[in-house]
């Protein structure tokens, strides 16, 4: 019971920094190969709120969370200010140095965060609940978001950016909102994930976390929350079941990489929205419920 | 000021590196528009394959590097054709082909992690110890390193500057569809760019194996040819080299007179402070999308 | 000068002064001056190649000028983006089509009415209730504007399955939705069959007049642009600068612009070719 509940709490904090990817280049075709560096800022700094400032768990993990968002415009300006058509590869470029220097700081950084030791003593508030109470609620803000003009907005830049500047998009202000919210996804998953391992070290958030989460999005499909989703918690769970390849890991997703963006760029659930009118149709008739006996009580 | 010039020279040494790499990166992305993510495989290979041909085949250095160069290009030519030229021929977007050349990068780099271990291999040293000159020590193998590396580099220039293929090669890079219009088949130029793209990794990654070890995630330092690169600005080959050049020289500095830990941190640094200050880089052409 | 007020009520709303766009050697735009009143049709004409969608391209914000002024509405707009110029009131279609490929024909034209959202992200985040309601009028004017082109069977089918015809429609549909007041039109008949064309001109035809916009038409179906120039001004470019300007009686029987256009070419054998533009 234990094994199969670290696989879902595992698989949780993995849908949720993977629902800030999907976001960010699912969504708005940013391709990023550095988010394990704010998985790593939200986690540090969450930990560090709770054990110096004894910041309690369920503000510091947000907090660390939005940290990580605040670290976003050091890359996201200065890579989206410009124009023209290698920007989106300056940005990659950026996020992968990026990811390096988060590295480098917590490996160096002995006090507070415990350097190439790692940090220790962290509590391990992250329980099954916790972990999917927070994972519905971040599916259903970026549900919301995704929906919302917002979102399509996103969409749009993602296609065919210049035309929608054209229709008076903001590109900087877009870009730097999507990686906001990838960056405040991550950082969130991160501070779970530290209070969950007890233990935080510097290489639980290299290139391959960021590979990780790229895979998700490009086998789970553009443009989708439920497919980057479902592949999140199954790349989590299949390495479980399938021991013996997880040190060929990587070299799948790299070959899978380049078969599945030549024969099904689309992924698994590609292009497919989430659609939740049931459950709307649920709020509406309670929200007349209430109207309506809010009326009476008028009259 | 011996211990400056010093730091130069190794900065001059390691930028000159950075500038193979640079310019193989230059070379791809301004004639297919793309940031070719597998050149840290190519590096790797480069440098595994003359690590081996020195201590299992017992190649001397030279054949060793023409063997690394012919290996290193086979890669780079299997790789343009199976992960790049199916994506170009529909025309599909930047960010699947950025995602299928990470594919193949990771592909790469981690198989050479399972078939060789991660441990760091120390290359036979070719050149040994340094030369006195006015006061300042410099190594051997840096300065073998930086000529050589500065000979190709001169070698690539004649080619795109004067020769009828190296013609072609620069028509393409300012406009694809005219210049296959015109004649010139696009499918050699793409061999003939990554078969350059393999020689210039080829030799970045044996002088880097040298300079410091062997390791299969050595291809990391691309990073900071990409970097170098930018700095530099897009549209320049000269430019890729310059940044290139001053980025290993500020680096090496920086690292020497404050910190050397920091190294990767300096870098990222300088990129931040380049794309915010200097979008078109130091020499780069201004772009203007075609609507 | 900028001086707004006087622009606005001397109905002035576009204002090119002595304007050109060099790239490095190539004048593509070279010394051009171009004024225009509010609710204006103009037209746009010249052999490939000289400068019309570069012109266009300037005033819809894609390229600064390296030389001369651009008013719009009496004031510089030389160093706007285009999507500050689009909520001034400037809006475009494409000679190639750029529509968002993956979204729906609807998606297109909402696209256009909220390129700035209505509400913030936090708002979306929770979904709060104002957003609900401005999705729902998001919804209804996107409605409206695809009625008026034709295109409200299509609505839910993705843009990049459209049939050419349609999804020309469709970015008329789009620009329109960003309320302009100036609307250029980059080729919107290239491509069409003479049925097509008659379709096209009556439904330009018809939304100049029912919303009053001023309009810059870039053509080489002649018959489109003299029908929907007939009683207003063409302008005739050729290598960059303005050839010629006039009422379409005027331009057809100019000399100049016959040449420009009807070049002589001499074949192979020695005899003389008339490279025609064939139109509609």
């Amino acid at each position: 019971m234990g094994y199969l509940s670290t696989i879902c709490v595992l698989g949780c904090i993995n849908i949720i920094a993977v629902l800030g990817m999907a976001v960010l280049t699912g969504y708005t075709g940013l391709f990023s190969i550095g988010h394990a560096g704010f998985m790593a800022v939200g986690a540090y700094m969450s930990a560090a709120l709770f054990l110096q400032w004894h910041v309690p768990f369920l503000l510091a993990v947000p907090i660390g969370g939005l940290i990580a968002g605040a670290s976003s415009f050091i890359i996201g300006y200065p890579a989206f200010r410009g124009r023209g058509k290698l920007r989106g590869d300056y940005f990659a470029i950026a996020t992968l140095g990026f990811s390096e220097a988060v590295r480098l700081l917590f490996n160096t950084t002995y006090p507070v965060f415990g350097g190439a030791y790692g940090l220790n003593g962290i509590p391990a508030f992250t329980t099954l609940p916790v972990a999917i109470g927070v994972t519905l609620l971040a599916l259903l803000g970026a549900h919301n978001l995704m929906t919302s003009q917002h979102g399509k907005v996103c969409i749009a830049v993602g296609q065919d950016e210049v035309a929608a500047q054209m229709m008076g998009v903001n590109l900087l202000r877009t870009k730097m909102s999507a990686l906001f919210i990838s960056a405040v996804y991550a950082g969130i998953a991160g501070g779970l994930f530290g209070f969950y391992m007890t233990y935080l070290s510097p290489n639980n958030f290299g290139i391959g976390k960021s590979s990780d989460l790229l895979a998700a999005v490009v086998f789970g499909g553009m443009q989708s929350l439920v497919g980057p989703l479902v592949t999140a918690f199954l790349l989590v769970a299949m390495p479980e079941v399938l021991r013996f390849l997880t040190d060929w890991r990587l070299v799948i997703y790299g070959v899978l990489f380049v078969v599945v963006m030549i024969y099904r760029p689309q992924g698994l659930f590609g292009y497919r929205e989430m659609k939740f009118d049931w459950f709307w149709h649920l709020v509406a008739r309670f929200r007349n419920r209430k109207q309506i006996s809010a009326n009476e009580d008028e009259s | 000021m011996t211990f400056f010039l010093q730091q130069l020279i190794s900065g001059i040494s390691i930028g000159a590196i950075y500038s193979l790499l640079a310019v193989g990166y230059a070379l791809v992305y301004s004639v297919y528009n793309f940031t070719n993510w597998a050149f840290d495989a190519f590096m790797v290979t480069g440098a595994f394959a003359a690590f081996y041909a020195i201590s299992l085949f017992f190649m001397p250095f030279w054949m060793a590097m023409v063997f690394s160069i012919l290996v290193t290009s086979g890669l780079a030519l299997t790789t343009e054709v199976v992960a790049y030229r199916p994506l170009r021929a529909r025309q599909a977007p930047r960010l699947f082909m950025m995602i299928s050349a990470m594919g193949a990068s990771m592909a790469v780099v981690n198989i050479a992690n399972l078939a060789f271990g991660g441990a760091f291999r120390k290359f036979p040293q070719v050149a040994e110890g340094s030369i006195r000159w006015g006061g300042v020590s410099i190594g051997r193998m840096d300065l073998f390193a930086a000529m050589f590396s500065f000979v190709v580099l001169a070698l690539l220039w004649y080619f795109l500057e004067r020769t009828k293929l190296g013609l072609g090669v620069r028509a393409s890079a300012l406009d694809m569809v005219t210049a296959g219009i015109m004649g010139i088949n696009n499918n050699r130029i793409a061999v003939i760019i990554f078969g350059i793209s393999g020689v210039l990794s080829a030799v970045a990654g044996v002088f880097y194996g040298v300079k410091y070890a062997v390791y299969p995630y050595l291809g990391m330092v691309t990073i900071k040819a990409m970097i170098g690169s930018i700095i530099g600005g897009i549209g320049s080959l000269a430019g890729a080299v310059i940044g290139s050049l001053l980025l290993g020289v500020i680096e090496t500095l920086i690292s020497c007179y404050v910190s050397s830990v920091y190294r990767d941190l300096i870098s990222f640094t300088i990129l931040v402070v380049v794309l915010l200050f200097f979008p078109s880089g130091l020499m780069g052409t201004k772009t203007v999308d075609k609507l | 000068m900028n001086n707004p007020q006087a622009a606005a009520g001397s109905g002035r709303i576009l204002d090119l002064k002595d304007v050109s766009v060099h790239f490095g050697g190539v004048k593509a735009v070279n010394h051009v001056s171009l004024t225009m009143d509010k609710g204006e049709f103009i037209g746009l004409i010249g052999p490939n190649g000289a400068g019309k969608s570069t012109l266009l391209n300037l005033v819809s914000g894609s390229i600064a000028p390296t030389g001369g002024e651009i008013l719009f509405k009496g004031a510089s707009i030389a160093d706007k983006t285009p999507d500050e110029l689009c909520h001034l009131g400037i809006s475009r279609t494409f000679q190639n089509i750029r529509l968002f490929p993956k979204m729906s024909a609807f998606e297109n034209v909402a696209l256009g009415l909220h390129g700035r959202p209505h509400y913030s992200m936090l708002q979306a985040l929770v979904y709060s209730p104002g957003v609900a309601r401005k999705d729902a009028e998001v919804r209804e004017r996107a409605h409206a504007l695809l009625e008026i082109v034709g295109l409200s069977a299509h609505a839910d089918k993705g843009a990049g399955d459209l049939s050419y015809g349609l999804q020309r429609r469709l970015e008329l549909a789009r620009a329109m939705a960003t309320d302009p007041q100036l609307l250029l039109l980059d080729e919107p008949a290239a491509g069409m069959n003479e049925e097509e064309c008659e379709t096209l001109t009556a439904l330009i035809r018809q939304i100049h007049q029912q919303f009053g916009y001023s309009v810059i038409l870039i053509e080489h179906h002649i018959k489109v642009v003299m029908e929907l120039c007939k009683n207003s001004t063409i302008y005739v470019l050729n290598l960059g600068e303005m050839l010629a300007k006039g009422s379409p009686q005027e331009i057809q029987s100019d000399t100049r612009v016959i040449n420009a256009y009807l070049g002589e070419k001499r074949t192979t054998n020695g005899r003389t070719r008339r490279q025609v533009s064939r139109g509609c």
